[in-house]
């Protein structure tokens, strides 16, 4: 779907321009749109396509579009299909005056493109570097504005290219890079910063090209897969036969002027390759003998298809390691999701007591809900309720509210545990959807991205049974987080796109969107979507500190305070936001005051036997910033609060 | 912490940061530091002067960060990343992520490339994050 939407503006902000939205509809994604609806011509590197021709040279076009106009955005690469295609049509870019990349697309592009087609059947290219400008205007997303003639002499370019890079098993280490946790992504914002770079003598600012020389090394390393150059040869032929067009690998030339345009290209590759820019060959050996060894031991476990797989894997976990909460190394299962040991009860239970109230404990948690009160006491009711067997509706209510409550309350693994619990058992009755939302958003904040991203799909296939989901959604599910992200983005942006489309702002889509591009880094979308669901339910405390958040992870402290305090309004004992406040007060510089706010939310938490470790190790930060580590010390002995009263701080 | 800082390195106060955070483990999280992380980081880092520092993390045995390279340090590292003063700044920051930094070449690594991922997570720690 379009992906330029996203990059052109926050898709989410519906009601902000609406006008500007339906520009987008008209502007942006029908190639991408036709392109599934033509059927599966994605991943052509994988089967060959089914379909026609037609639907390819859009794809194409559609791809080199979004890899330009990936340039101007942050955030949200090209979607699945184009993606296993972009890295190399990246790379091939790249070896090309990025100058002529870099200016994006303007009419410019679109002129020279014209320009570039009549000059491809006339003596033209004179020497390298109007050659190497034509060359990147081939790629020019430009092109994709016009009309069929255009792109059909787009496509056996970029095939073509594609079909060369691919003879030397290319196409696998871009494949097994693409999937390198949001490589090709982050390559194309790595674009955004790069000055100009390509300089045919192979000078200039080169991160690149050792880059390049090494992935070729490597590519070499790998076990060639031929059946995917062969799957990639059957299209450019048709292409070819359909479209006259002369491929660019060793086939003879056509004319004169091909050739030329043939043997530039050959020559610039020559030269990247022989470039004695850094690193030296010995430590290019070096390079490649590491991964090899990091594939070799990533291939001993057996585990994962293909490199890009375990390496995304690695990454993941390292990620979710990094987090203090889960104390032990987490493994997920082949949808990214996190296998948890069952949820833990809390030992003293008062509301166990059978001696206590005959009320049920269940309605009794509802009750105190409503009323504000602590949410650690809500929690040990709803657990008393678990226990006592009184589940709620479909046997998993109790156990989502518990999810919840305990998220609230910033007990995040017990949180998880509990949703996951009650997920499942949502699932199995067959009445799916509930607490998922949630769940997808615990597994954000423990940086289990393609966890979250699977929840979010899942939701989306119960709330939306008649949204279509391809195959290779599924597909993508299963492989890296960049992956799943871009197909799930799109999923959710095609159903928010035809409510808009009827009026409609689903804040719970608004929220889903958000909450994909939260886990993907793109704060100030997220922003943006969690405004929009505001809009529709301004007394969300959820939706507040959700905003909040976004704002203070995309550096914005001061303005998350304003959000927060919205949050705390609505829900004055919602201990998560006064831990955002705390953590925003810290990354600020306010030091006590963020110590005051971590106190007064573990004071919160008396209720319950062990508080929250996340605000405990928050607030010793805090005091070490403050450089009182006695204090910092002391947090470690679970103590009183009360000895931090008497230090003067006020809760 | 002030032996740890280097003049006009942005990262010097980066990593004295890191430093505090890691003061502020207590045992068991210091050990859990030491578990997952298990290596010995070197940061070369080269500013806009020219002038190049060194910093050692060590997540292996003590859980503490020093200044110079591992030599001096004692220890042996087992990556060591080299980079300038503004890449690390943009990744503390969140501005860029540690794979990006390597794809673009802006972070180099020599030793164990594996352990470069730790280094995202390492800065997080840094600053605080907020959660959804």
């Amino acid at each position: 779907m379009s992906l330029a939407g996203l990059m052109s503006g926050a898709e989410c902000a519906v009601e902000v321009n609406p006008l500007s939205q339906v520009l987008k509809h008209t502007d942006g994604d029908r190639s991408l749109q036709q392109d599934r609806i033509a059927g599966p011509s994605s991943s052509r590197l994988h089967h060959l396509p089914s379909s026609s021709n037609h639907a390819i040279a859009e794809h194409d076009m559609a791809m080199a579009r979004q890899f330009f106009e990936a340039q101007q955005g942050p955030a949200s690469g090209p979607s699945f299909s184009p993606a296993q295609m972009a890295p190399m049509q990246d790379l091939m870019a790249r070896q090309l005056p990025l100058t002529v990349a870099n200016r994006g697309m303007s009419s410019n592009l679109n002129n020279a493109w014209a320009d570039v087609q009549r000059t491809q059947s006339a003596p033209a290219l004179p020497h390298n570097a109007m050659s190497q400008a034509g060359w990147a205007n081939e790629f020019s997303p430009a092109a994709f504005a016009h009309g069929p003639p255009v792109q059909q002499s787009a496509t056996p370019t970029n095939t073509t290219q594609a079909q060369y890079m691919s003879g030397s098993a290319f196409g696998t280490m871009a494949n097994r890079y693409g999937g390198f946790n949001g490589m090709p992504q982050n390559y194309l914002q790595s674009f955004d910063g790069q000055a100009p770079v390509l300089d045919i003598k192979g000078k200039g600012k080169f991160k690149e090209t050792d880059f390049d020389a090494a992935f070729a090394q490597v590519a070499s390393s790998f076990e060639t897969t031929p059946a995917q150059a062969e799957a990639l040869a059957d299209p450019v032929v048709e292409l070819e036969k359909d479209l006259g067009k002369t491929s660019l690998d060793d086939a003879p030339a056509a004319t004169p002027e091909e050739v030329l345009g043939h043997v530039e290209f050959k020559n610039v590759w020559e030269q990247l390759q022989n470039s004695d820019m850094p690193p030296k060959p010995e430590e290019m050996a070096k390079w490649e003998a590491e991964f090899n060894n990091l594939m070799s031991a990533q291939r001993e476990d057996g585990e994962w298809e293909d490199y890009s797989t375990a390496m995304q894997h690695a990454w993941e976990e390292t990620a979710a390691d990094m987090d203090d909460t889960f104390g032990h190394s987490v493994k997920f299962d082949h949808e990214g999701l996190p296998i948890l040991d069952a949820y833990t009860f809390e030992e003293h239970n008062k509301y166990l007591d059978p001696s206590s109230s005959t009320q049920s404990p269940l309605a009794q948690a509802k009750m105190m809900l409503e009323q504000n009160a602590s949410l650690s006491e809500v929690a040990l009711l709803l657990e008393a309720a678990i226990q006592k067997g009184e589940l709620g509706e479909g046997g998993y209510e109790a156990w989502i509210l518990l999810g919840e409550t305990r998220n609230m309350d910033e007990r995040e693994e017990l949180g998880m545990k509990a949703l996951s619990e009650g997920v499942r058992i949502a699932e199995e009755s067959g009445a799916a959807g509930p607490g998922m939302l949630s769940l997808a958003i615990s597994y954000t904040n423990e940086s289990f991205d393609r966890g979250s991203h699977t929840m979010l799909m899942r939701w989306l296939r119960a709330r939306f049974p008649d949204a279509p989901v391809s195959p290779e959604m599924e597909d993508a599910l299963s492989k890296s987080a960049w992956h799943s992200h871009n197909v799930v983005t799109d999923a959710f942006l095609g159903i928010a796109r035809a409510q808009h489309a009827d009026g409609v702002i689903d804040p719970d889509v608004q929220l889903a969107l958000g909450v994909l591009f939260y886990t993907n880094g793109a704060y100030d979308r997220a922003k943006d979507c969690f405004e929009a669901a505001l809009g529709a339910r301004p007394t969300d405390y959820l939706l507040w500190n959700r905003l909040g958040s976004s704002l203070s992870n995309g550096n914005k402290p001061e303005e998350s305070l304003g959000a927060y305090r919205e949050a705390l309004t609505l829900r004055p004992t919602y201990t998560r936001a006064i831990y955002n406040v705390g953590v925003a007060c810290l990354n600020i510089g306010a030091h006590r005051e963020a110590a005051e706010h971590l106190l007064s939310a573990l004071s919160m938490q008396e209720a319950t036997g062990e508080k929250s470790k996340q605000l405990w190790q928050t607030l010793r930060r805090a005091f070490l910033a403050m450089d009182r580590k006695d204090l910092a010390d002391l947090t470690n002995e679970n103590p009183n609060l009360n000895v931090f009263r008497s230090e003067g701080f006020e809760f | 912490m002030s032996d740890i800082k280097v003049e006009g390195f942005k990262t010097s106060a980066i990593i004295a940061a890191l430093a505090e955070v890691f003061e502020g483990y207590n045992d068991e999280e210091k050990k859990g530091q030491i578990k997952k992380n298990n290596g010995i980081f070197e940061v070369k880092v080269k500013n806009e002067a020219g002038q190049e520092a060194t910093w050692t993390i060590d997540l292996k045995k003590t859980g503490t960060v020093k200044k110079g390279d591992a030599k001096s340090a004692g220890v042996k590292s087992d990556v060591t990343l080299i980079l300038s003063d503004d890449t690390f700044a943009d990744l503390a920051a969140g501005k860029t992520t540690g794979q990006k930094a390597f794809m673009t070449g802006a972070l180099k690594t020599k030793g164990n490339m594996m352990l470069a991922t730790k280094l995202d997570g390492l800065l997080k720690s840094t600053k605080g994050k907020a959660k959804l």
